[in-house]
């Protein structure tokens, strides 16, 4: 069971002048049950990677694989299974309460009014939202969190078996950026979750893998510890490190031995109040 | 007059006037088809030139309505805004207002309109008539500013998305404003294009621009002169960074919360490491070690 790329290229405008290679002969795999993070600087393919595992656009070549069935059809073929939350979903929000418009996907879906209702209120539960209270609510009254989650939920009530997000925080307040964070982790035990970020250090806790594209290739597929424990291979992707990892590679470069590198705050500072003592 | 914008700053000078925006009192309403929505309850603050204030706050809480505010794009329903002692509700010198202080939005590619680099940064004087040397000045100037020199022929849509943000600023300062507002210039950034965005900040803050910075992001809080906390069109904190950073109660009050690299200064405090309270840059933490 994955959603797998395999040797997957695309390339924008190709044949033109304007032609701008976007992926190349990509090979990654996306499973259920595990949250990963797809991480690269502007430009280096992440969010085309997204779209391409999702069906929106057919690779030039290589091929995409939905447990096992080739995807190459169609979009019909592919949605079902797989969400995609796109930026800014909130301004896809367009019906006259919240239930409604978290109910069109699976009414889309076939399903009966009273069946995707069900569906919507499982969902809006699953992001947090009261459907007491928000359910009745115009989408356009909601704050930029709330509207955030109720579009995600849109997505959730398709039920997809594979969740891809693209940059679901950004632009959203530190409750908001929680609240998504709690969705993407509770999301795992229904769904393989695709997080694209340029936050890495928001989403790196709670990754089981990583994934790091640079100029459309990938440079780096591993555990989530194995990047923090190699926060160079961040550069080689063109990005910064997460400012925690940065400056226990700084403690090392002047000269602290630390054992390991450590994401959470505490252990960090553990490690690092160690060496001192060692240093003694 | 109004838009000879070197000429403004001179008579200034020549006034003895000190700047600054002046926020009275500010209340503000949106108008809708249910009734009205307060967006900002009472706020007093101001901007001073050479200066860099931080505006944190959820979603909701008006920092974006303050932004439009500041240059007459919104006037206020309550209070008023002073801009180097033009008032924003003065209709007669609203483009002395717009003149002084430029505005930066959140997508770049929604405030890029040329083709080449240099064109797009010229857009604005261009606008305005400004002669073809002066402009050339102003260009140059500002690509300097943001360190986007030597990309002048190139396509905008060939740049990062850090370089597309940059040039957007560079759009703003070619209109050589005395203040410029930027809001959540650094939301669809990476690390590096926002930490090159902030960098520039900086630069234009020590050379005399006043700058506020809207932002979600608290560790930006660390190279302000003055931090402002706005929750529900209310201030909840106005001052200086280290004792807003420094004191987890009053964080936790503004709905704030420090970054990780904070909470590992805060721990090696408690640890008896002299690691100062706005140490939010893996440098400033590492120096103290």
């Amino acid at each position: 069971m994955s959603l797998a790329l395999t040797g997957v290229s695309y390339t924008y405008a190709a044949g033109t002048s304007f032609a701008t290679r976007a992926l190349v002969s990509v090979d990654v795999a996306f499973g259920p049950g595990e949250v990963v993070l797809v991480l690269g600087a502007t430009g280096s393919g992440k969010s085309t990677l997204l779209r391409v595992a999702a069906g929106l656009l057919a690779p030039d070549a290589g091929s995409v694989t939905l447990d096992g069935r080739l995807v190459d059809g169609p979009l019909a073929v592919v949605r079902p299974g797989v969400g995609f939350v796109f930026q800014s979903p909130e301004m896809q929000l367009f019906a006259e309460t919240v239930e409604v418009d978290v109910a069109f996907g699976p009414r889309n879906q076939g399903l009966s009014e009273d069946e995707a209702r069900i569906e919507a209120l499982r969902a809006l539960a699953a992001v947090g939202l009261d459907a007491e209270e928000f359910g009745t609510r115009s989408p356009f009254s909601l704050s930029g969190g709330e509207a955030r989650r109720a579009a995600i939920a849109g997505v959730l009530a398709m039920t997809p078996g594979y969740l891809l997000l693209d940059e679901p925080t950004a632009g959203l307040d530190l409750s908001g950026r929680e609240a998504v964070q709690a969705i993407v982790v509770a999301a795992r035990t229904r769904a393989g979750v695709v997080v694209v970020t340029h936050d890495a250090e928001e989403f790196l806790g709670v990754a089981d893998r990583v994934i790091l594209l640079s100029e459309g290739r990938v440079i780096f597929d591993g555990p989530a510890d194995e990047l923090v424990q190699s926060p160079e291979r961040f550069a080689e992707a063109g990005l910064r490190a997460p400012e925690i990892l940065r400056a226990q590679m700084l403690a090392r470069d002047a000269g602290l031995a630390l054992p390991r590198f450590a994401l959470d705050p505490l252990a960090a500072a553990a490690l690092i109040a160690g060496a001192r003592e060692g240093a003694r | 007059m109004g838009w000879t914008l070197l000429a403004c700053k001179d008579v200034d000078e020549a006034s003895g006037v000190t700047g600054m925006i002046e926020f009275i009192d500010i209340t503000f309403e949106y108008r809708t088809a249910g009734g009205s929505v307060p967006a900002l309850r009472g706020v007093s603050t101001k901007l001073l030139p050479g200066e860099l204030v931080t505006v944190l706050g959820p979603n909701g809480s008006g920092k974006s309505t303050l932004a439009r505010l500041a240059n007459g794009l919104l006037h206020p329903s309550g209070g008023r805004v002073i801009v180097d002692d033009i008032d924003s509700l003065d209709a007669a010198r609203v483009w002395d207002v717009r003149s002084r202080v430029g505005l930066v939005f959140q997508n770049p590619d929604n405030q890029i309109v040329a083709t080449t680099v240099e064109e797009d940064v010229a857009f604005g004087p261009e606008n305005l008539g400004v002669n073809r040397p002066a402009m050339r000045e102003r260009v140059a100037g500002a690509l300097e500013a943001v360190g986007l020199a030597g990309l002048e022929k190139r396509e905008p849509h060939t740049l990062s998305g850090g370089q597309k943000q940059r040039l957007a600023i560079a759009g703003a300062l070619a209109l050589a404003p005395a203040y410029l507002v930027l809001d959540e210039p650094t939301a669809m950034l990476d690390l590096q294009g926002r930490s090159d965005v902030l960098e520039v900040l900086a630069r234009l803050r020590d050379s005399g621009t006043g700058i506020m910075h809207i932002t979600h992001h608290l560790a930006d809080a660390a190279a302000a002169d003055r931090v402002l906390v706005l929750a529900r069109g209310s201030v909840l904190y106005d001052g200086v960074p280290s004792r807003l950073l420094g004191d987890s109660e009053l964080l936790g009050r503004c709905g704030l919360t420090l970054p990780p690299v904070g909470r590992l200064a805060e721990e090696l405090r408690a640890a008896g490491v002299p690691v100062p309270a706005d140490a939010l840059t893996a440098e400033s933490v590492v120096s103290a070690l």
